[in-house]
């Protein structure tokens, strides 16, 4: 046997530099150089997802996000395909709740025609509608397989749960509802938001600062757009609940569990990832160990905290044999009664310390971790010193911090849970634990 | 402006123990971090008949203590000092890496060589794994649609030798029978430093870790691991066509595979060009045809080794593209766009500028494979061990730029012809339907 080493100290950590400017029209831009791997990786936001769509309209976002695709006025779709495939680049449109993004990666050497690709894409979409029936029936073709995954079934009972049906909340549309778009629908949707002054733009890897920044400025100098109000978004509300979604002959049953809490920009937001990452945010968290290493109850139970703007909800969420589903909600109900009734040791809090400034390391060492942590600095619009202070914030936390915001924040009498299995089999099971409600797929969409 | 390409330059440092454990050093200060892997050269192929998912079961064992370590201790101690972790089961490896603070190095290295001397486990903790496992095959494959399409299903049906065919992910009743005498079996046969590769990757001085190294590695005992059986696979010389019911899908779905050239063979890397001309990406010939316009579907995906990619396997590996579309739509109509793309680049040379901008798409997702983890490091040391364990040689990583330059019009043209023709196919369809019964159609 050979003895343990000593673990040495650790240097202090220096953020990566960012190089922030923005274009003579009011597009933001931030640069991180960074690693030895020769390509440049872009990440484009735009402010505005599907928290912005009616009722009457929900996945238009989506269908924008497939539609941009589809051509610029001088190029069709088959054509920008084949212009990104020739300088080694790759892109992908997407729309969250709050942003509709073109993010994607190009060889260092091609980074500026990559970037005027990208900017006569978002300048001047052709919308061409002969695309529009073949993306509807994309569309109608997603819905119906997203209504039979259970992960995805139960992560939109719990956001409805929360939300109602607002626009964080409708996770799903409506065939009637798909079959209605039409491309001009989809031309004042885009039009309404596109703008420089609400877009940011991220680069990371390897690239010709110099270079980079003059085809930036001349791709989107003549850019204007618009800007119009946001549909206001909800605010969550939840009570102690369940929300059933029955689903015949499951084999496990897909559990939600949480609450709202507190956005990044609250002074004790970073009390509450640690806390997080104690109860049930890391593979040694307290959760994980109990139903997992201990009980053999499900395979990948973890807990997080998702944030928008102005709302954010912690949850916790497993896929447990159907057989236990009481005993894995009591259990995670256990371990939230003893976080909030009980300090946890030194030890173990200083262990979850530096788990979490590790991490938070590491987000600042590859192209694409550093593009997700600029963004999500932009989403809260939380300042350089909130970066700076994050791990000097952490070590500061003793103990009682960490059981003080368990106790504050993590209020199991107002838990919403959402279940998506076999109601047959558990309904008289977890009816002890709140009023059980059952939802069916249809009333996921407006 | 010049485009002038920036070529990969990877640097490596190789070293071997006395004992055969092979060490690759790639040094890299961008962060001040290190990513440790272990890589055992036992995979799902090499686990004992009437044992399927064993090689995955042992992977979970191998967090559940050692001698030094508790059950998750493991786990702790990269947390606490703040790290990440994973391990994996694939076809011919089995691997568990932490990427760390660079200041822990001495750390990962004497926990990963505490384990390499072999898991400390009673009953409770296999009994405690298999019910985890059970769960992860449940939430993957069975409470789900499509959840063994098509990698679990196509190879169950394409191979015929049992190494490549079986389900390497787990049978419940398979997983339901493993011992602690499998488990000792098992680690005696593979876990052993000779069969083994240890590669660090980050910021760290080179002659240090080979010190750290050989201190913690070095007397780790050596077995000869068991011969390699035969894993090769006969040429396909007839079309096969199976349906199979999912009881959970509710649209159709269809799956085409064929075998790939043998791995560094001539036209091995003519065949990932293939790859990168038929189906990846929107400029792709499928994606056009198919999705774009025919509207059959609204994604066509797929390519080489349902595991990882075309790196870190050996061969035989197929090649495939899959699909769910409409109830509405004859499976016949996308066979015949299928084949229509197909008939082309059976029928025709590819023009040069296409093949320049393949290879340009092949260097620049090769690359992605380096950056695109969400553990740091950890997609360089995959590729690291693997060109180490499979090819001998870590040093290949850097040459594979160069050995995609070199693949001509005619290499395109014989690997389509040689290997992508119609009697040369498996074809899975999966009906959506009451049970999850399979059945050869033709």
């Amino acid at each position: 046997m050979i003895p343990e080493p000593k673990v040495l100290t650790p240097k202090p950590f220096v953020l990566p530099n960012v190089d922030k400017w923005e274009t003579s029209n009011g597009l933001s831009v931030k640069f991180v150089e960074v690693g030895i791997i020769p390509k440049a990786y872009f990440l484009l936001s735009m402010k505005f997802g599907s928290a912005d769509e009616l009722n009457s309209q929900v996945w238009i976002y989506r269908l924008i996000s497939d539609y941009l695709k589809e051509g610029t006025i001088d190029l069709d779709g088959n054509q920008i395909a084949d212009k990104a495939a020739s300088l080694g680049g790759r892109f992908d449109v997407n729309v969250d709740d709050d942003h509709l993004t073109i993010s994607g990666s190009v060889l260092t050497e091609f980074s500026t025609e990559f970037i005027e690709l990208i900017g006569n894409i978002v300048k001047n979409p052709r919308f061409p509608t002969e695309s529009l029936s073949r993306l509807r029936d994309d569309l109608l073709r997603d819905l119906e397989l997203m209504k039979v995954q259970p992960s995805i079934l139960a992560s939109a009972t719990f956001r409805q749960a929360l939300y109602g049906n607002s626009g964080y909340g409708l996770s799903l549309s409506t065939p009637e509802i798909i079959n209605n778009f039409s491309t001009q629908t989809v031309i004042n949707s885009y039009r309404k938001f596109a703008n420089p002054h609400e877009t940011k733009l991220y680069v990371a890897g390897m690239f010709d600062q110099e270079i980079l920044k003059e085809a930036i400025e001349n791709t989107f100098k003549e850019w204007s757009g618009s800007t119009s109000d946001h549909i206001e978004r909800a605010l969550p509300e939840s009570s102690r609940k369940i929300h059933l979604l029955d689903r015949k002959n499951a084999e496990q049953s897909t559990l939600a569990i949480g609450l709202p809490v507190i956005t990044p920009s609250d002074k004790n937001y970073v009390p509450l990832v640690v806390m997080n990452a104690l109860l049930g945010g890391s593979f040694y968290s307290r959760i994980t160990l109990n139903i997992r290493e201990d009980k053999g109850y499900t395979y990948s139970p973890r807990s997080m905290i998702a944030s928008h703007p102005t709302s954010a909800y912690w949850f916790e969420t497993a896929d447990v044999t159907t057989n236990v589903t009481g005993a894995s909600i009591e259990e995670i109900f256990k371990e939230i009664d003893l976080i909030r009734d009980t300090k946890p040791s030194m030890e173990e809090l200083n262990g979850i310390k530096n788990y979490v400034s590790g991490s938070y390391i590491m987000r600042h060492t590859t192209p694409g971790a550093i593009i997700g942590q600029l963004a999500f600095l932009d989403l809260h619009n939380l300042d350089e010193s909130w970066a700076k202070n994050y791990i000097a914030d952490v070590v500061a936390l003793n103990p009682s911090d960490i059981q003080q915001i368990a106790k504050q924040y993590l209020d199991p009498s107002i838990m919403t849970i959402a279940i998506v299995g076999d109601g047959e089999l558990i309904k008289e099971e977890i009816a002890s634990f709140a009023p059980v409600e059952e939802i069916s797929v249809e009333s996921l969409s407006p | 402006m010049s485009h002038e390409s920036s070529d990969l330059k990877i640097p490596i440092q190789q070293h071997t123990l006395e004992n055969g454990l092979k060490i690759i050093l790639s040094p890299d200060t961008t962060a001040p971090i290190v990513t440790v892997a272990v890589y055992y050269h036992v995979g799902m192929r090499l686990e004992p008949q009437g044992r399927t998912g064993f090689a995955h079961l042992f992977e979970h064992l191998m967090f559940q203590g050692s001698a030094q370590m508790e059950k998750m201790e493991l786990v702790k101690r990269v947390q606490e000092n703040g790290g990440t972790l994973n391990g994996s089961t694939r076809t011919d490896f089995t691997n568990y890496w932490e990427v760390l603070p660079k200041h822990t190095l001495e750390l990962a290295l004497w926990m990963e060589a505490d384990r390499m001397r072999g898991p400390r486990i009673t009953d409770i903790e296999l009994d405690n794994q298999r019910d985890v496992v059970k769960n992860e095959i449940r939430v993957n494959v069975l409470n789900r649609p499509y959840g063994s399409f098509p990698w679990i299903d196509m190879p169950g049906l394409a191979w015929n030798n049992w190494h490549n065919s079986h389900n390497g992910y787990g049978d419940m009743v398979d997983l339901d029978a493993a011992s602690l005498d499998d488990v000792n079996e098992f680690f005696k046969s593979y876990y052993s430093p000779s069969n083994a590769a240890l590669v660090i990757v980050g910021d760290f001085e080179v002659d240090e870790a080979i010190k750290m190294a050989e201190t913690y590695f070095s007397d780790i005992p050596s077995i000869t691991p068991p011969e390699i059986p035969n894993m090769d696979e006969l040429e396909w010389t007839q079309e096969r066509v199976f349906e199979k019911e999912d009881a959970l899908a509710t649209k159709p779905a269809l799956a085409i595979s064929y075998q790939v050239p043998q791995r560094n063979s001539p036209l091995y890397f003519a065949m990932g060009l293939l790859d990168q001309l038929l189906l990846q990406g929107d400029d792709s010939l499928l994606h056009q045809e198919l999705v774009v316009k025919k509207g059959l579907t609204g994604h066509i995906g797929g390519g080489i080794n349902f595991l990882g990619h075309m790196f870190n396997s050996r061969t035989p590996l197929l090649w495939t593209s899959s699909l769910i579309y409409d109830e509405t739509t004859d499976s016949d109509e996308i066979l015949e766009a299928f084949d229509k793309v197909l008939t082309g680049v059976l029928n025709e040379h590819i023009s040069p500028e296409i093949l320049e901008r393949i290879t340009l798409k092949m260097r620049s997702s090769f690359y992605d494979i380096f950056a695109g983890s969400s553990y740091p490091g950890f997609g360089r040391a995959d590729l690291l061990a693997s060109f180490a364990l499979i090819d001998g040689n870590a040093e290949r990583v850097n040459e594979i730029d160069s050995l995609f330059r070199a693949v001509s019009l005619d290499d395109i043209y014989n690997a389509a012809n040689e290997y992508l023709s119609s009697e040369k196919r498996t074809i899975l369809k999966i009906i959506p339907g009451l049970s999850n019964q399979t059945q050869e159609v033709s």
